[in-house]
């Protein structure tokens, strides 16, 4: 009796289905995200990929099977969504083609292993290579190549040409030129978004323009929003140098100044503009033109300098080796 | 040997004809493949409001020309069309037009915050999309995306891209008169806040 239930007990454990997240993480891994690079929706992080993954699960709870949830979402999205692309109808060339040249392949050693004997001769005696086999090699060469260029052409059916002019999926086109955005627009967006870390780029943008145009009042409270909201250390650094400058250049406070600009430089150490900044401040500010000088040359020693401040830090060197006052 | 020249042969040939098809495929964009949507019927939209005042009755677009777009707060193009999508709504109202706007991975208060600034219409219905599943319905990609949905409830066009009020207008019009527009590319799209 013991045994019996012993034995039913295990048949219920052996026929149990797969867990349900070991179901919605192998449907998730055939699922392509399609606001991602070729991948999977279990792998990745974006909303979108959540959000599917989210639905995978519902549906598992609601008793659907792996294929009716994976309909539905080809329903939407299309065949183009699956990572591999099913085996049957057109898309049946790209799993069939392996197979051929395969058979193709293995055919081929087979008879070169069936005339194996006729090496063992020495090779005065070898008669020379057949042509018949030679043929074969490039008959096999010329099927496998013909395959592939078949399959490659099935998978281009599923496709549309991208617009010349137009850039689609998120991805700017190479003539989208970020600057056509006027600062009224960014303006706009950033203010719908105003605790939306994931804009924090683009109101560093925003307020970097403002930096440049010396419109310091209105660069001030980007930066400061940004520090607020939960920046990533190259963000915060970006706005910490330019406070710093800022606060020197509009308030004459140099001790602030240097203290700002070194809170990025612990953030990001070695950033060319900052450690540029920090000099302009000890040479303007507090007269210090030998240290000034030295972190000039620091500067101008660093690889990948913007040509425009190469100028400006150059300049500032020779001005400031000479022991001559800032201008 | 005459063998050996024609296979020769036959592998440059399978070269070149390779050669042409890396040059010329690759650099497609498998996003734009036709939505399988056209031609089926559209999702159902059974969506909180939203402005958060309750849950929105589909059967209210029964028999209706319906436009569905996708927007956000933080989507460039979505601002530009925007203007354009209130004007339509009011124009075609008279028309058993309606246009319904869904927010897209946004948050309610931001979502409604943009529509303050940028203009709604009475005539407009607004709503949320908490976990995504009308976007994963209709086979969203990235925003702006519209679609176009016949009397019988037929998905019959799309736009990916920024529309404007000739678009929307003429693809109104064109799917009152019974036509199916397909699919059309108006410009760029963006996948998530920060892209």
């Amino acid at each position: 009796m013991l045994a019996l239930l012993a034995v039913g007990v295990a048949m219920v454990v052996v026929t149990a289905p797969p867990p349900a997240e070991d179901r919605a993480q192998a449907i998730g891994s055939q699922v392509r995200c399609p606001v991602c690079q070729g991948e999977a929706i279990v792998d990745s992080p974006s909303e979108t990929a959540r959000n599917m993954m989210d639905l995978v699960r519902a549906r598992i709870d609601e008793g659907l099977t792996d294929q009716q949830i994976i309909d539905e979402l080809l329903t939407s999205y299309g065949g183009s969504l699956l990572l591999n692309p099913p085996a049957r109808g057109a898309t049946l060339w790209l799993w069939l083609a392996p197979l051929v040249a395969l058979g193709v392949g293995t055919a081929m050693v087979a008879r070169r292993f069936h005339a194996a004997p006729a090496d063992l001769l020495p090779a005065a005696a070898a008669p020379p290579v057949s042509p018949t086999l030679s043929r074969r090699w490039i008959w096999g060469a010329a099927v496998l190549v013909l395959g592939g260029a078949v399959a490659v052409a099935t998978v281009g059916q599923f496709q549309q040409a991208r617009p010349e002019d137009q850039s689609l999926s998120g991805v700017a086109g190479e003539d989208f030129d970020p600057d056509s955005v006027s600062n009224e627009t960014l303006e706009a967006v950033v203010a719908a978004n105003a605790d939306n870390p994931a804009i924090n780029g683009m109101r560093l943008a925003l307020a970097n323009r403002y930096f440049e145009e010396g419109n310091y009042q209105q660069a001030f409270g980007h930066y400061e929003i940004v520090l607020d909201n939960q920046p990533a250390p190259n963000e915060a650094a970006n706005a910490f140098t330019r406070l710093g400058w800022m606060v020197f250049d509009g308030n004459g406070e140099a001790d602030l100044g240097i203290e700002l600009i070194d809170r990025g430089l612990e953030l990001v150490p070695n950033d060319a503009f900052a450690i540029y900044l920090k000099g302009r401040i000890i040479w303007c500010g507090q007269g210090d033109a030998d240290t000034a000088a030295d972190l000039f040359s620091s500067v101008l020693s660093s690889t990948g300098l913007d040509a425009e401040i190469q100028d400006r830090v150059e300049t500032d060197l020779a001005a400031a080796a000479a022991g001559e006052d800032c201008q | 040997m005459r063998w050996a020249r024609i296979g020769a042969l036959a592998l440059a040939a399978g070269a070149v004809v390779l050669a042409v098809i890396f040059s010329t495929r690759f650099g497609n964009d498998p996003n734009l493949v036709p939505s399988p949507l056209l031609g089926q019927p559209a999702p159902t939209l059974a969506l909180p409001l939203l402005d958060g005042s309750g849950q929105f009755d589909p059967s209210v677009l029964e028999g209706r020309v319906v436009v569905v777009n996708f927007f956000a707060s933080w989507c460039v193009p979505c601002r530009e069309e925007q203007v354009d999508l209130t004007a339509t709504a009011n124009a075609f109202a008279s028309r058993e037009v309606i246009v319904v706007e869904i927010a897209y991975q946004d948050a309610a208060e931001n979502a409604l915050a943009f529509l303050n600034e940028t203009g709604a219409s009475p005539d407009a219905i607004y709503l949320a999309d908490p976990d995504g599943r009308a976007a994963i319905a209709f086979g969203v990609f990235g925003i702006p995306e519209t679609f176009f949905v016949a009397t019988d409830g037929t998905v019959v066009g799309k736009a990916l891209g920024a529309t404007d009020a000739l678009v929307l207008g003429s693809t109104i019009d064109a799917v009152l008169a019974g036509e199916r527009p397909g699919q059309q590319v108006l410009g760029e799209t963006f996948d998530g806040p920060g892209s």
